[in-house]
């Protein structure tokens, strides 16, 4: 044993026993001998923990109910967005005050069926955490996605009118869509950064088990 | 098979450069968790934590890269398969040729 304390031994145990219990069943040992045998300082125990969090993210992905929760969530964040542009930029740059509910409406519904065309052409409606816009959206669409959200940002920022929406009470479903807007971009620009935890390398691609080998 | 196998690798995100160094460490004989922390802070200088040892073992587990081999002992050693050794060869192989373009325009400069 080089270095280690019992100490902190038992707060390497302390987190393990918060991993998933399947991890626990197949590692928790050879990573205990592992401490053992090579110590365990104050970073590798930092360490474990990050591990555990990445675990427990990467479990919690797994699951068949988060999973199309989310895809819906990710479809409606993504279908929104177009809407809310045009309507605004049309009342914007020509004047048009045409209800935003009435184009939003129609241009989510064909952008919404346009993904889920090609979410079902791809088998993946496990939703890609981090980035969502490229498990439904193609590249150039993706691009296309990213300055449509950014112009819908900027103009409900430009325009007084959102402010007095706010204000006086507009249907909530209405307001969602500056924050639905806002939470996709920053997830999208985000989405390949390293410490962005909720990541496209934590998801299960197709075809692969979902549980480690030596597990019934 | 070559540049899908390397890229599978780069699927990793943040586990994909640990996971690299562990398919290398096994590349020439079975190794236990302690003996690939050792190998690899050889070969690089850098120590691997528990958390992202393991995080890469059981994620290349998971695509057969590695396998675990029987043993009573709780230091169980893995071993490269030959799909493992597919992705690790293609990937090695990118990185050459990334890197031969690097030199060789540094050496232009």
């Amino acid at each position: 044993m080089i270095g280690h304390t019992p100490r902190r031994l038992r707060v390497a145990r302390i987190i393990l026993r918060a991993y998933p219990l399947s991890w626990r069943t197949r590692y928790e040992q050879e990573v205990l001998a592992l401490l053992e045998d090579g110590g365990a300082s104050a970073w590798q125990l930092l360490d474990l923990a990050r591990g555990c969090a990445a675990a427990r993210v990467r479990t919690i992905g797994r699951i068949p109910t988060v999973q199309t929760v989310g895809a819906i969530l990710a479809l409606w964040l993504i279908s929104v967005g177009p809407g809310f542009v045009v309507g605004r930029a049309l009342r914007w740059m020509v004047g048009w005050d045409l209800p935003f509910e009435g184009i939003g409406t129609i241009l989510a519904a064909v952008v919404f069926a346009r993904l889920m065309w090609l979410a079902r052409r791809n088998a993946r409606l496990n939703l890609d955490w981090g980035d969502p816009g490229r498990v439904f959206l193609g590249p150039w669409e993706s691009a296309v996605w990213r300055v449509l959200a950014f112009t819908a940002v900027s103009l409900t920022m430009a325009d007084d009118r959102s402010l007095d929406a706010f204000r006086t009470g507009l249907p909530v479903l209405r307001l969602m869509f500056t924050p639905a807007l806002l939470a996709s971009l920053w997830v999208d620009q985000h989405a390949h950064r390293p410490w962005f935890l909720i990541h496209r390398g934590l998801t299960r691609p197709p075809n692969v088990p979902t549980r480690p080998l030596g597990l019934s | 098979m070559t540049k899908k196998a390397a890229n599978s690798l780069a699927d990793l995100g943040r586990f994909s450069e640990p996971a690299l160094l562990v398919l290398i460490s096994l590349a020439d004989e079975p190794k236990h968790g302690y003996a690939m922390t050792r190998d690899i802070e050889q070969m690089t200088g850098q120590r691997l934590g528990p958390g992202t040892l393991y995080g890469a073992i059981a994620r290349l587990e998971e695509r057969k890269w590695i396998e675990p081999l029987q043993s009573d002992d709780r230091r169980r050693p893995y071993r490269l398969t030959g799909t493992g050794q597919r992705v690790l060869r293609a990937r090695l192989d990118a990185l050459r040729a990334v890197t031969k373009a690097g030199q060789s325009r540094l050496a232009e400069s």
